[in-house]
């Protein structure tokens, strides 16, 4: 049978960092409004290598006047992932990112003089069938072109260059009935590590120099352009915590600010995939 | 039946195995992609992108769950693993066409699978079934409309199945004549036996 | 590889002894969570179409829970779900389903209220909040290499239930069901039945059941011993439960057809429970189970039923079609070509139609 051997070093310095994050964290749920949790010291060659960002796409071209918008709901959810690794949806927190993102959308698009934000029009139930299926299939195609441009390999570069993921045309009644040009749809996810689930992850580095995922987020951000369902611009984020830090977190008010102003802030160019991963 | 969780965490699982999942070479025109293990070649859509795994190969042009035409060969004995039974090279090709459909049902968790087509057709010159099968399978946390085609026989050495799979909405129908022009081109050969 | 340092190591598990633990969220946030997923879960499952769909039915079987757990209206909301299994399962909102497939198994609705009151007993129970708590703590506290496994299970509202919580539900099941009137016998005969399809299917523990879940047989006797100190007689229900499933069992017998799961066709329709309750056509799926397993005797088997079936609804088409393929595999090829065209007038459009239309080309050129 194996022998379980520790570096002692490594051994010391995770006991300490145990310490500390025992009494930094008790494992309290955030109250509605969560402040900042106390970043521990730094781990032990564990700090993520950031990558640098793909070089952008070329730009689309700049809207002449002002695009009418529709901005429909977002699209959110926030998990916590608690010791032992049971990760469970977080009503409160998930409606406090989905309100701040729409806040802050809300502000940024209706500011901006290159767009126009229209009310979404009552839809029938068959139009909010069809709707609720398009916006199902952004969230296929987002993913699907991450992972071909930011994963894919050399085979894949050319969907940088010739950006054609697209929606088809079934959205064109939502322009007939509201005038919108785009919709806009924001969608991703975030886990939240505990404090006994960061405790347990340093643990184990601090054992094995196992690290074990714990928290992260991934978000798409798109233009639908609502004639031929072309996505006319997009960008997304991809972040994983490394022992309960770094993260995004749109649980708490500036930090989707910062979030969803970084990621508007390229349009109209998209530079599919600023990221940041482990 | 998978839980909400399970599925949004299958996004992250799916992304940190996404360098292993994606086809990871250009298609180039005139040059059909030759499996010796599987006993076939097929000549997959010019600029697709494409990748083997063994006896099977597949192609996209999106991303896999986008528009993917596949190509798996499965040897007879338990090739219909979820069912727990085994093709046979005399098996008719309706009678392998029911199976897959079983197959489908059990493996994929999908009771409501829509049989929009079932009819004898031939491939690579044998008999053969092709299956438009329309269904609604989760994807992150909601669910979204697919359909797929499966054209399947046997040889020798096991079943072949070649299908083409995409969200019914917009990428299935715009890109099914890629596919059926693919399935032209589909041709048995000797089968290479694995090294031992 | 430098060794494993005692002092360090004592230190490690003192502090993992008292280690932030999960299960200090507070009950009314846990609640919310699990209301919160519940939620998620059932529009998932009618967004994916697993919602059965028949407002009769659905309406029915409300009623019956409705009448269980009198003090309790408005709370349970129950729905048939598109599923050939038998299963039936609650969640943390009060919402109960049942697999369609599960009114394949039953006689009568005395036994239906047993399963129904079973499942609203883990609504009042709280158990599923219960099972949640207990298992974060397990997990947090030692279990968490378990991984997907344990999380499945100690957080998933559609998992399975500790045998505690089955046998209290079982219990407060019972008891409910007695008092509204229904037969006390109901129970345990609905357990017995399960056990021989077990047997009959070979499955030593079916999908359904976690580890924890007490097995079919204790089951069968925990229900049967409750039944012993309360007077026998009660309602059965039994027509009016015929009569207003009778669609969704079909449904749920084809679709077991469909899913060519041969063993189960016969370990349902072999015996006389089911089949006198069901049109006559069905003994073609009887046929089409033995066709399918395939069995030594199996193949005779399966011509006697068809051939039962042509004698009883001799306009089933699908017989007809059956019929063929088995003499045409047999070297019988003009009576399989009659059987084959007889099909084909009957059901010209059928889906499979085109295979048809082939052995007959084919047949017609050997058979002249």
């Amino acid at each position: 049978m194996r022998k379980l051997h520790v570096n002692t070093w490594r051994s010391s310095v995770a006991a300490i960092l145990l310490v500390a994050a025992h009494g930094a964290w008790a494992d309290e749920p955030p109250s509605t409004t969560p402040t900042d949790q106390a970043v521990p010291a730094a781990a032990p060659a564990a700090a993520p290598a950031a990558v640098a960002a793909p070089a952008p796409a070329e730009a689309t071209s700049a809207p002449t006047g002002r695009k009418k918008i529709l901005l429909l709901p977002i699209e959110y959810m926030a998990f916590q992932r608690s010791a032992g690794g049971v990760t469970e949806a977080v009503p409160e927190w998930t409606e406090s990112c989905k309100s701040n993102t729409a806040v802050v959308l809300q502000k940024l698009l209706g500011e901006d003089s290159r767009f126009e934000l229209v009310t979404i029009p009552d839809l029938s139930d068959e139009e909010k069938a069809t709707l609720r299926e398009h916006v199902e299939l952004f969230k296929v195609v987002s993913n699907d072109a991450v992972l071909a441009i930011s994963f894919g390999g050399k085979a894949w570069q050319d969907k940088r260059a010739h950006f054609d993921y697209t929606l088809g045309p079934g959205l064109k009644f939502l322009k007939e009935r509201s005038g919108a040009d785009a919709a806009f749809i924001f969608g991703g996810v975030q886990t939240t590590q505990s404090g006994g689930s960061v405790f347990l992850q340093l643990l184990m580095a601090g054992l094995t120099g196992a690290y074990i995922p714990g928290g992260g987020s991934f978000i798409t951000f798109g233009s639908v352009n609502l004639d031929d369902g072309r996505i006319d611009w997009f960008n997304s984020l991809l972040g994983q915590d490394v022992f309960g830090a770094g993260g995004v977190d749109l649980r708490k008010a500036d930090s989707a600010e910062k979030t969803v102003t970084k990621l508007l802030s390229p349009y109209p160019t998209s530079p599919l995939v600023g990221m940041k991963i482990l | 039946m998978m839980t909400l969780k399970q599925r949004w965490m299958s996004l992250a699982l799916l992304l940190s195995l996404a360098p292993l999942a994606l086809a990871t070479k250009l298609v180039i025109a005139g040059t059909p992609y030759v499996s010796k293990s599987g006993g076939y070649q097929i000549q997959f859509p010019t600029d697709w992108r494409w990748d083997k795994a063994g006896a099977n190969s597949s192609a996209s042009r999106d991303g896999n769950d986008l528009d993917m035409i596949y190509v798996n060969f499965l040897k007879h004995k338990n090739a219909f693993a979820a069912i727990k039974k085994s093709s046979a090279v005399d098996m008719s090709p309706q009678d392998l066409a029911e199976n897959v459909i079983a197959e489908f049902k059990t493996a994929r968790g999908l009771e409501n699978i829509d049989l929009l087509s079932n009819e004898p057709v031939s491939l690579g010159g044998q008999p053969a079934f092709r299956l438009h099968l329309k269904f609604r399978t989760p994807v992150q946390a909601g669910a979204l409309t697919y359909e797929e085609i499966v054209v399947g026989a046997t040889s020798a050495t096991g079943l072949t199945l070649v299908g083409f799979r995409g969200p019914a909405i917009h990428y299935f129908p715009t890109y099914l004549p890629n596919f059926e022009q693919s399935v032209t081109t589909f041709q048995f050969s000797a089968v290479k036996p694995a090294p031992h | 590889m430098p060794r494993i340092n005692l002092l360090h190591l004592g230190l490690v598990l003192a502090l993992v002894a008292s280690a932030p633990s999960s299960h200090a969220l507070d009950e009314a946030r846990q609640r919310a969570r699990l209301l919160f997923e519940a939620k998620q879960g059932e529009d998932m499952m009618q967004n994916e179409g697993l919602f059965y769909g028949d407002a009769a039915l659905d309406a029915y079987l409300q009623s019956i829970i409705d009448r269980l757990y009198p003090d309790m209206a408005g709370r349970f909301h129950v729905h048939a779900i598109r599923d050939s299994e038998f299963n039936a399962f609650a969640i943390a909102s009060g919402s109960v389903f049942v697999h369609i497939g599960l009114l394949l198994r039953i006689d009568d609705e005395a036994e239906l209220a047993t399963v129904l009151g079973h499942e609203g007993g883990h609504v009042v129970g709280d158990h599923m909040y219960l099972q949640i708590r207990s298992a974060k703590a397990r997990l947090a506290t030692g279990g968490f290499l378990a991984g997907g496994l344990g999380q499945l299970i100690a957080v998933s509202t559609l998992a399975g239930f500790s045998r505690e919580h089955e046998r209290d539900a079982d219990r407060m099941g019972f008891e409910h069901m007695v008092k509204a009137g229904y037969d006390p016998a109901a129970g345990k005969e609905i357990w017995a039945r399960v056990a021989k399809e077990l047997e009959e299917r070979k499955i030593k523990e079916p999908a359904f059941f976690f580890a924890d879940h007490p097995k079919v047989l204790e089951r069968e006797t925990n229900l049967a011993k409750f039944a012993q100190g309360v007077p026998a007689g009660g309602e059965r229900g039994r027509d009016h439960f015929l009569e207003v499933t009778s669609r969704a069992r079909l449904d749920a017998l084809e679709a077991v057809w469909k899913r060519n799961d041969g063993k189960l066709l016969v370990a349902l329709l072999a015996t006389d429970n089911l089949m006198p309750t069901l049109p006559k056509y069905c003994r073609f799926y009887l046929g089409e189970g033995y066709r399918m397993r395939n069995v030594d005797g199996d193949l005779a088997k399966a011509i006697e039923a068809y051939q039962q079936t042509l004698l009883d609804a001799p306009e089933f088409a699908p017989t007809w079609n059956a019929l063929g393929r088995v003499h045409m595999r047999e070297g019988e090829k003009a009576r399989a070509l009659e059987e084959f065209q007889k099909y084909l007038d009957l059901a010209p459009n059928a889906p499979d139609a085109g295979y048809t239309r082939q052995y007959v080309e084919q047949l017609r050129k050997e058979t002249t």
